[in-house]
Parts: C-alpha cells; sequence; structure tokens
C-alpha cells in the first residue's frame, strides 16, 4: 500500500474554496497494484470495503486570511471524531487550532474512502493518512515560503500557522502562502517529514475541547432530524385505536412452597384452592361487558407448554380436565376457533421476563386487532385477550382489548 | 391562542392537542429541542413552561396557551448561563442530541434548588437519558454551575 496525496485544486476540486486562492489536497491510500500478489489476503484498513482498504481523502484548504479548513469525513456519534482526526491534520500541518474550521464531508466513497463509521477505526485507520496528509500541506507552505524568498528549504520552518526564515526571522503566515503553496508539487509518501511524537501539540494532549461544544450548549449543533428542506412537509402515520375493554389481577402465593400458600389473600370461594388467573379472567370479562365466544385471538403467557392448557381451562374456554384434547384437536391453530399466540410464544419468539413478556402479548394483541400482523395475522381480529400467567403461580393479569369502545 | 416563547409573543391558531415540541421545532424551526421518544420517556425534548422543566413532546399547545415557554436558544441570550458555563468547562457532551434536554432540566432543577445535593441531582435528573454515559459530568457540572451560579 501506498499513499498517494494529490493536489485537487489543480484537478478542479473544491472549485469553491480552490478558486478563493486556496490549497485543496487529498491523501489517497491505494493498494499496491503489481507489488502485491492478486487475491492476496488483506487486513486492517486495507480489508475494509470499497474496493480499496482504506481510500481517505482528506481535505485541507486554507484562504487568504489563513482559515484552515478541514474536512471529516467520518459520522460524528458522540466518540468526538470531529474533532480527532481533524487535529491529526492540524497537527501535523502546525495550525494554529484556533484558526481550524471543520467542515462535515458528504457521504461519497469514491472521493473520501471508506466512510463505515464503525469499530473504532475512524482514528486508528485514519491516523497515518491524516498525519501525511497535513504533513504534505506543511512541506508545501515551506516550500512555497522558501521560492518567495529565494532561500533554502532547508532554512524555512512552519510553526503554528506561520512559515519563519530561521536565519533572518522572517515570516509569513500560511494564508499569505496558500495560493502559491497550492501550486507546489505535493512530495511523494517517501520524502514526508512526519513529526516525532514528541512534537506534538494537539494529539494526545487532552487538551482540545470537542469542536461543537458551544453549538450542542445552545441548542445550535445540527442532527441529521434537524435538516430542513424547501417545502418539507411533516407527517406522523394515524393508527387506529384499540380500547382496553376490561381486565383482571390476581394474586395467589407460590405453589411451589409447602404447603403451597394458595391464597394469601385468605379470599374463598368457588376456587378456594386456586385455579390461578380464573378469578383474573372472570374480572376481564365481567369489566369488558364480552363473553368467551366474543374473543377472536388470545395472547397467552407460555413460560411452560402446559400452561396454554391450564390457561385455557383456568380462563374458562374449555372445562377443566378439557384442555389436553381442545388443544389436540386443533383449536388453537391461527385457522382455529381459539388461534393462540400466533407469533409462537416463548418457544419461537423470546422470554425476556415477566412484564416484557406480557407487554409483547399487548402489541401482538393491538397488532391483531389492528390488521397489522403480517403472516401471523388472525383474519378478522376484532376482540384479544392477553394474558401474563406464572406458572409460579404468583399472579395473573388478563387483559381484553378490542377495536370498538366498550 | 398567544404565547411566549423566549421572550417572544407568538399566535397559535392550529390544532390545540397538538405537541408543543412539534410547534417548536417544525414551526418556529427551533431545533435545538429534540425529539426523543415521543413519550415523555427521556427528557431530550425539556423545555421551561414558566421556569418548570416539562417534556414538551408530552405537553399539549392548549397548556401553552398565555404561559412563557422558554427553549435551549432562550435560556441566556449569548448562550452563557451558568449551568451552560459549566458544561463547557467541564465538557460534558459527546453526541450533545440529549444535552438541551438535560442543559434545561439542571437549569430548572438550579432554579428551584440553587445548592442541590446528589440525591437532589440524581432523583431530579433522572427521566434525562444519555446514552452516551455523560452523567458523571452532569452531576459535576450541576455542582460547579451551582457554586458560580
Amino acid at each position: 500500500m501506498r499513499a498517494i496525496i494529490e493536489n485537487v485544486s489543480r484537478r478542479g476540486f473544491l472549485t469553491g474554496l480552490a478558486s478563493a486562492g486556496g490549497l485543496a489536497l487529498t491523501a489517497r491510500i491505494v493498494p499496491m497494484g503489481g507489488a502485491c500478489a492478486q487475491g492476496a489476503a488483506k487486513y486492517g484498513a486495507e480489508a475494509m470495503p470499497h474496493g480499496t482498504v482504506n481510500d481517505p481523502h482528506v481535505f485541507i484548504s486554507i484562504t487568504k486570511d489563513g482559515t484552515v479548513t478541514i474536512f471529516c469525513h467520518r459520522s460524528e456519534m458522540g466518540q468526538g471524531v470531529r474533532t480527532g482526526n481533524p487535529m491529526v491534520v492540524a497537527d501535523e500541518l502546525d495550525a494554529d487550532w484556533s484558526r481550524i474550521k471543520i467542515a462535515q464531508a458528504p457521504g461519497d466513497e469514491l472521493r473520501y474512502g471508506n466512510q463505515d463509521t464503525d469499530g473504532s477505526r475512524s482514528t486508528r485507520h485514519f491516523l497515518r493518512p491524516m498525519r501525511e496528509c497535513g504533513a504534505a500541506a506543511r512541506m508545501m507552505l515551506e516550500a512555497a515560503a522558501a521560492e518567495r524568498w529565494g532561500v533554502e528549504v532547508s532554512d524555512v520552518e512552519a510553526r503554528n500557522h506561520v512559515v519563519v526564515h530561521k536565519p533572518s526571522g522572517r515570516m509569513l503566515g500560511y494564508g499569505e502562502l496558500a495560493a502559491e503553496a497550492g501550486a507546489m508539487p505535493v512530495p511523494a509518501s517517501s520524502k514526508l517529514k512526519l513529526k516525532d511524537p514528541s512534537q506534538f501539540r494537539y494529539i494526545g494532549r487532552g487538551q482540545v475541547p470537542i469542536v461543537d461544544i458551544v453549538d450542542m450548549t445552545t441548542g445550535r449543533a445540527m442532527y441529521g432530524i434537524d435538516t430542513r428542506l424547501p417545502g418539507m412537509k411533516y407527517a406522523v402515520v394515524a393508527r387506529p385505536p384499540v380500547y382496553v375493554l376490561g381486565s383482571g389481577f390476581d394474586f395467589y402465593g407460590p405453589s411451589y412452597q409447602h404447603p403451597p400458600a394458595w391464597d394469601l389473600t385468605g379470599r374463598s370461594g368457588t376456587d378456594p384452592n386456586g385455579v390461578v388467573g380464573r378469578r383474573a379472567a372472570d374480572l376481564a370479562f365481567a369489566h369488558a361487558g364480552v363473553g368467551r365466544d366474543d374473543v377472536d385471538v388470545l395472547e397467552l403467557y407460555d413460560p411452560f407448554s402446559f400452561e396454554i392448557i391450564r390457561q385455557l381451562e383456568a380462563f374458562r374456554f374449555c372445562q377443566d380436565g378439557e384442555g389436553g384434547p381442545f388443544v389436540a384437536d386443533g383449536h388453537i391453530a391461527i385457522d382455529g376457533s381459539h388461534p393462540v399466540t400466533t407469533d409462537g410464544g416463548t418457544m419461537s419468539f423470546s422470554h425476556a421476563g415477566t412484564n416484557p413478556q406480557m407487554m409483547q402479548r399487548a402489541i401482538r394483541a393491538v397488532q391483531q386487532i389492528r390488521g397489522d400482523a403480517g403472516p401471523l395475522q388472525v383474519p378478522d381480529a376484532h376482540i384479544a385477550l392477553c394474558s401474563n400467567g406464572g406458572a409460579g403461580a404468583m399472579f395473573t393479569t388478563v387483559a381484553l382489548l378490542g377495536d370498538q369502545p366498550r | 391562542m398567544k404565547l411566549h416563547v423566549n421572550g417572544q409573543e407568538r399566535a397559535f391558531d392550529g390544532d390545540a392537542s397538538m405537541p408543543l415540541l412539534w410547534y417548536l421545532r417544525d414551526e418556529l424551526g427551533l431545533t435545538g429541542t429534540k425529539f426523543g421518544c415521543g413519550i415523555a420517556q427521556c427528557g431530550a425534548c425539556t423545555v421551561h413552561l414558566d421556569g418548570d422543566a416539562v417534556r414538551s413532546c408530552q405537553t399539549a399547545m392548549s397548556d401553552a396557551e398565555g404561559r412563557a415557554v422558554t427553549t435551549i436558544e432562550g435560556l441566556d441570550p449569548r448562550g452563557d448561563h451558568p449551568v451552560q458555563k459549566a458544561w463547557r468547562a467541564l465538557g460534558v457532551p459527546q453526541c450533545g442530541y440529549c444535552q438541551s434536554g438535560q442543559i434545561m432540566q439542571a437549569a430548572s432543577l438550579l432554579r428551584q434548588t440553587p445548592h442541590p445535593t446528589d440525591s437532589d441531582i440524581d432523583s431530579t435528573m433522572t427521566g434525562n437519558i444519555c446514552r452516551c454515559g455523560t452523567y458523571p459530568r452532569i452531576r459535576a457540572a450541576i455542582k460547579q454551575a451551582a457554586q458560580e451560579g
């Protein structure tokens, strides 16, 4: 792999900036053609998508007033890349950070190289090309100053936004040199003089605040959602309402202690030993004013396979003891008389904890009633029952949802 | 209806049930207030209504009638509210998306409780979620703002 640094201002890139009398550079890393065996394995930056490994174009533009604009071709996501990568360029360029502007590059991988902002790769993969880009620009500024003064380039040095003629102390600002520097040949990558890390002023010093911090604290920072286009319309998807027709709750003690604490509330009645969930269902149906036959789809919490059978009995969809044959006869299939949990429930979909599970059942019930359930849809679903019937017998909740208010 | 937004009187004759957030962002172009969840669970849309923090996604226009709405853009004319200054001094934001809401919530806290304890801060800021996890700096910046405010 080799780095090619092109002086794009002469090729018409960035014409707006270039025509203002500036210098525009781009670093482009391309795989070595003949030197690498075809099909050889690629690693790291070289293995990134888009034909070439690490194919960034990092632009530097210097205008006559000395403003240095550095393009950031990666996306800011809170990791600080809009500060970090340009800072690397600025350090090698020996630029004054207060005179740097950051420009966000558009998505254009042919021009900027790989733009996946992921995998903690933006700095890891671009540290070197960005350093090379900054160093090349610095050397072109030095060459332009040497030519202007008619002195040896070895006698001049870029120092914090000015180029100094060391023997005489004469100085020229980067802005004053920008146009001539832009016309200078780009140094070959083998001739680039990178800084020794001890000379870094920004990289690794921890002194540069993120470039957007003022905008972020005053509401001016622009995010994707803030984009405004001419004639833009705003819309929200209107969805049909789904009504809670009724609900019931049933609390028992744990069944897995000995003796089972079936009913901690001490209530008695028809089911003194607790058919867990029966009271919840009775309450919900009474509350809703609908009958068992009105239910089109059941979304039952099914932590264990017997729970479906047990709940069908407890909720009085069939007689006690008849749940097994009822299920075996196909009543609970998607086209059966009592379709149950058509997403497959905990066996096929998820078991993300008890309360989320009830949420999932409620979400499915809403989708069924709206006709939004796709391949899981039960035709003509108007009323759905959803449950959270814990086999540990701690509690049961039952809710009835419908497309018409009670 | 009439309302004040960042000190300016505004007239509104649209749907009174529309969320204040939509009015601020889409009609007035005050995009500093962010849409996060739309159901008052994240705090990104926090603004002040007569000085108190509210979630503008769940505040209807009718709730704002005749009242003073302050957004991040209007918190301080120069962006130099003590909370904003502390936020910059301690480099609180990372991606920044939630920070308008964080700052508005913190400013409201300090108005009501000028010298909050850690537990005051935690209980008040708990509804403002930060995906970058800037919470320790948020707490430190609120304390700094309390000292300097």
